[in-house]
This record gives C-alpha cells, sequence and structure tokens, in this order.
C-alpha cells in the first residue's frame, strides 16, 4: 500500500509541529523560560530545515546502499512517430496478427 | 601450461529458427535436408519446448530475452489494448520492463552480439551490438551501436522480407527470403569478426514467413515449390554448420557442442480455419458495437461484457479496468468462468476447436498480471484464433497456408535446463554459464 502526497505533506508537518514542541518542552524543563523555550524552537525550525538540506545533498555524493533499477544506464530510444505506428499496424496485418 | 591448452573463456552461440516446430526440425534433419542440424541433434540434447502465452514472437523472443513471464516483462502480444481509449498499441523494445540477459551479462562485463531478434525495435544499447529484427521498420533505429550502419548498408543488409505481394506472388517471396538469408549470413559473419563477444546470436525469421505463406510447400512433397522450400532450408542449414564451424576453431574435441545452442520461438502447422473470437462473442450476446463497420475494439460499444485480442486473449470489460467497463469486479469471476467453459465447447463441423483455456493466474505471474487478458485460449491445429472485429462469420477461410502452436517449438542445447522446458528457462541456463 502507498501513501499519496497529501498525506505525506500533512506527516511532514506534523512531525515538525511534534519536533519543535518537544524541544522547546526540553528547552523549558532546563531553564524554567518560556520566552527562551519559544526562541530556540523558532531558531530550530529554520536552522534544522538548512541543514536537513545540507545533508540531503551531502549524502547524495555516497553511492553506497543505493539500488539503481538495472536499466537506469540505458539510452533510451525516441517515441515512435505516427507514421512509423501506422507501418507497423500494416506489417502486423500482413502477417494476419491484426 | 599443457593443462589449459584448448581451454578458452566460455562462449554461447545460439542459433534462432523462428517458427520451426520440433516434428519439422527431426524431420529435415531424417530427410537429409537439414545435415548439419542432424548432425548437432545426433550430439543430443534436443527437446520439444513451450513457447509463450500466446505464442506470438514479440511475446516469446521477449521471454527468451529476459528469461522472464510476460506479466514480468510486460509484452503481452503484438498488440494491446489502451485502458481508456480501447484503441490498439503496439509494445516496443521500449516497454519491456526488466533487463534483458545481455544486460545482465554486461553488469559482469560479458559482451552480446545480436542480429535479427525480433521484439527489440527501435535498437538501444546492449553491452554489445544489437540488430533489431521485426517489427523493425527503419534500418537506422535497428542498429547499436550507430558505427556499424554504413556496413550494414554496404552489404544491401534487409530487416526482412517484404510480405506486401507476399499472397500473390510465392516465387517473389522465395527469392525475397533467399536474398535476406544471403544478407543475414552476411551481417553476422562481419559482427563474428569485427565484435568481441561472449554471447552471440542469429535468428532467422524467414522460416516463419515461409510457414505463414507457403507452409503447403514445407509439408507436402507434391507440392509444385516444394524443392524451392526445401532449398531454402538447405540455405538456413548451411548457415548453422558455418557458425557452428566458426564457433568450434580453436577448441578442443572434447568441448563439442559446449555452448552452442538451436531454438525456436513457437511451432507451426498447417492451417484450416480462422475462429474470429469477437465474432463469436458477438453472436452469443457479449459484445456489440457503436459501429456498424467496426474497425478495431475501440469501436466496441459500454454494453460489451467481453471483447478478444490476437490471438486469442479473452478480456472481461470490467469497471476500473477499463474506462467503459460494465462488469462489476464481483461479477467477473463468474463470467469467466461462463467464457471459458463454453469457449472451451466451441465446435466446427463436429471438431473442437479450442485445446485449452488457460485463466490468467494460470498463464502468468509477475506484478503486471493485471494488465493481462483474463482468458488465454489455445487452439487446435487448423483453428487460427483471431481478434478482428472486421469479420461477421466467427469460421472463415484464412489467406495464410500456416498458423502458430504453443506446445511444439524446440530447444537443443547441452546446457542444463528442466524438461519440457518453456522459452524463458533457456536464459537462465545461458547466464550460469557464461557466468562459470
Amino acid at each position: 500500500m502507498r501513501d499519496y502526497h497529501k498525506r505525506s505533506v500533512v506527516k511532514a508537518i506534523s512531525w515538525r509541529v511534534v519536533a519543535t514542541v518537544t524541544t522547546m518542552i526540553v528547552v523549558f524543563a532546563f531553564t524554567r523560560r518560556v520566552t527562551l523555550a519559544l526562541e530556540v524552537g523558532a531558531v530550530e525550525v529554520v536552522a534544522k530545515l538548512i541543514f536537513y538540506y545540507l545533508h540531503e545533498r551531502a549524502w547524495n555524493w555516497i553511492g553506497w546502499g543505493k539500488l539503481e533499477h538495472p536499466l537506469a544506464g540505458l539510452a533510451v530510444s525516441r517515441e515512435l512517430e505516427p507514421e512509423h505506428l501506422r507501418e507497423i499496424r500494416t506489417r502486423l496485418e500482413e502477417l494476419g496478427y491484426l | 601450461m599443457l593443462f589449459f591448452r584448448g581451454r578458452k573463456k566460455r562462449r554461447v552461440c545460439v542459433v534462432g529458427l523462428d517458427g520451426v516446430p520440433y516434428g519439422l526440425l527431426r524431420r529435415l534433419a531424417g530427410e537429409s535436408v537439414m545435415p548439419r542440424a542432424a548432425a548437432i541433434i545426433g550430439n543430443g540434447g534436443l527437446r520439444r519446448m513451450r513457447a509463450s502465452l500466446p505464442p506470438v514472437s514479440s511475446v516469446s523472443w521477449s521471454c527468451f530475452m529476459t528469461g522472464a513471464n510476460p506479466a514480468e516483462h510486460g509484452i503481452f502480444g503484438f498488440t494491446d489494448v489502451l485502458a481508456d481509449t480501447y484503441q490498439l498499441w503496439f509494445p516496443s523494445f521500449r516497454d519491456l520492463a526488466v533487463p534483458t540477459f545481455w544486460d545482465r551479462l554486461g553488469k559482469k562485463r560479458r559482451r552480446s552480439c545480436v542480429v535479427n531478434q525480433p521484439a527489440t525495435y527501435p535498437a538501444r544499447e546492449i553491452p554489445g551490438a544489437l540488430v533489431s529484427g521485426f517489427v523493425a521498420l527503419q534500418l537506422e533505429k535497428s542498429v547499436w551501436p550507430r558505427e556499424h550502419l554504413p556496413a550494414l548498408q554496404r552489404m544491401g543488409y534487409r530487416i526482412g522480407v517484404s510480405t506486401q505481394k507476399a499472397r500473390d506472388h510465392p516465387d517473389g517471396l522465395l527469392d525475397d527470403l533467399d536474398a535476406t538469408l544471403k544478407a543475414r549470413r552476411e551481417a553476422a559473419g562481419y559482427f563474428w569478426e569485427r565484435e568481441s563477444w561472449d554471447y552471440f546470436q542469429v535468428v532467422v525469421t524467414g522460416t516463419d514467413r515461409l510457414h505463414h505463406f507457403l507452409w503447403n510447400a514445407v509439408d507436402d512433397a507434391g507440392d509444385a515449390r516444394h524443392d524451392r522450400a526445401m532449398a531454402y532450408y538447405r540455405a538456413v542449414d548451411d548457415l548453422i554448420g558455418d557458425l557452428w564451424d566458426k564457433f568450434h576453431r580453436g577448441r578442443s574435441v572434447d568441448q563439442e557442442g559446449e555452448g552452442f545452442m538451436l531454438l525456436s520461438d513457437h511451432g507451426f502447422t498447417r492451417l484450416q480455419q480462422d475462429v474470429r473470437l469477437n465474432s463469436w462473442l458477438r453472436e452469443n450476446g457479449y459484445l456489440s458495437y457503436e459501429k456498424e463497420d467496426p474497425t478495431s475494439v475501440a469501436d466496441i460499444s459500454p454494453q460489451t461484457r467481453a471483447f478478444a485480442l490476437d490471438p486469442g486473449r479473452v478480456h472481461i470489460n470490467m469497471r476500473g479496468r477499463f474506462s467503459q467497463g460494465c462488469v462489476d469486479p464481483e461479477d467477473a469471476p463468474a463470467l469467466r468462468q461462463e467464457l471459458a467453459e463454453r469457449l472451451g465447447q466451441l465446435a466446427y463441423e463436429g471438431r473442437p476447436v479450442i485445446a485449452r483455456v488457460f485463466t490468467r493466474e494460470e498463464a502468468f505471474h509477475g506484478p503486471r498480471i493485471a494488465l493481462a487478458a483474463d482468458l488465454v485460449l489455445i487452439s487446435r491445429d487448423g483453428f487460427d484464433l483471431k481478434g478482428t472485429t472486421r469479420e461477421q462469420e466467427v469460421f472463415g477461410a484464412s489467406r495464410f497456408q500456416g498458423m502458430h502452436t504453443w506446445d511444439d517449438a524446440f530447444l537443443c542445447t547441452s546446457l542444463p535446463v528442466p524438461d519440457n522446458p518453456s522459452i524463458s528457462e533457456p536464459a537462465g541456463a545461458i547466464l550460469e554459464w557464461l557466468s562459470g
């Protein structure tokens, strides 16, 4: 079973909310300062977006663990043009395949 | 170093004879029409082989070159139907959904050279060289790598015979077959010398054309063109012998036959009647058209419950599967059972027409099984199943003399393959042999 894109988007947002609120609760637990907890939460959201992007790009350089489709490296031929499709139909008819 | 004398790197050479049945090969070998094939068969390893379901070249050769089932490689026939418009489309080499064993050999740094393999058009890169076979249209798009194109053009290479006038000019067809085989042999010789290869394959497709149009000349010694048909088979035998000799050059006697393979992709027999399945479905209330003169299944009405594609593929027009499907998914199994039973009892002048009825699950396995026909019918010899929509009568005369058969293709090899093999099975044996 596969998820629709909108389900993945909603899950990403809900996780971001849960993770940031967790950070703010931890900061508040250690410092008892609400303002600081909110500030750390705000900075964390932006900082983690940037570092997540950089982390993703860095992993792109690492080939280990990637599953490549066997045909991924092969050149793909051009689409058949309509007149060629008509010709194929004619050839198949000549041999009784249509 | 005495130990290594005569030991060379393992290689495989395959000669494909399109549409040559097991029984015909044995007969021609026994009658000395094909003495070189007779000698090869004499070494052992000849057996019947099951073709693909349905038994047509595009599906069978796709099974051979991938070692996969149609529901894995995605080629179910020369034609298929689009689920949204019911228009026919023509799967090509681009639609093959799994790698060929030539691709897999390439991962092991083994190179393949393949000449005239059907269902490989348009040609794409393979680790080695490829010349596409039927339904190839333009030589320019049939050759990989393209550096070989000028040489093929210079030698007058032909992709295949012209079938347009074959019925009206049978002698012209025989001339064309001879010229095409000669060019094919020249091309095979060229690639044999020019390419560095571990796997070499040539497919002779002229045998299939000869059988379609002039089966009587092959099968009947009293036919006016029998001698010419036998001369063609002698030329095919010469090609086999030539490749055998080249393949064994420099090899020790104890290696004789190792890696040399002969096979066909389906059998052939005499055609007596066309059987138009869509006409039967219409007569029996399963199918109707929106036009008086339908030209394809795109013209069926939304009330149609089942329709057929060449050569014996019956699709249920199921809701969710086709855009105008009218059969509820929960009703489809009962309808399929009903069609299987009624079609299985189809008869012509008291003679049964259908030999086997396969359900989708019996015929196929793989991730694309939902795209397969609900039923695949195999006819008895003489009855050629058709998916045409242009004919009113269920039974009728054909313009051809021969028709494909399913269970009497052949395979001749010393490589280990199971008893009663299907055409998907040699690929595994070839891969294993070349990986050793």
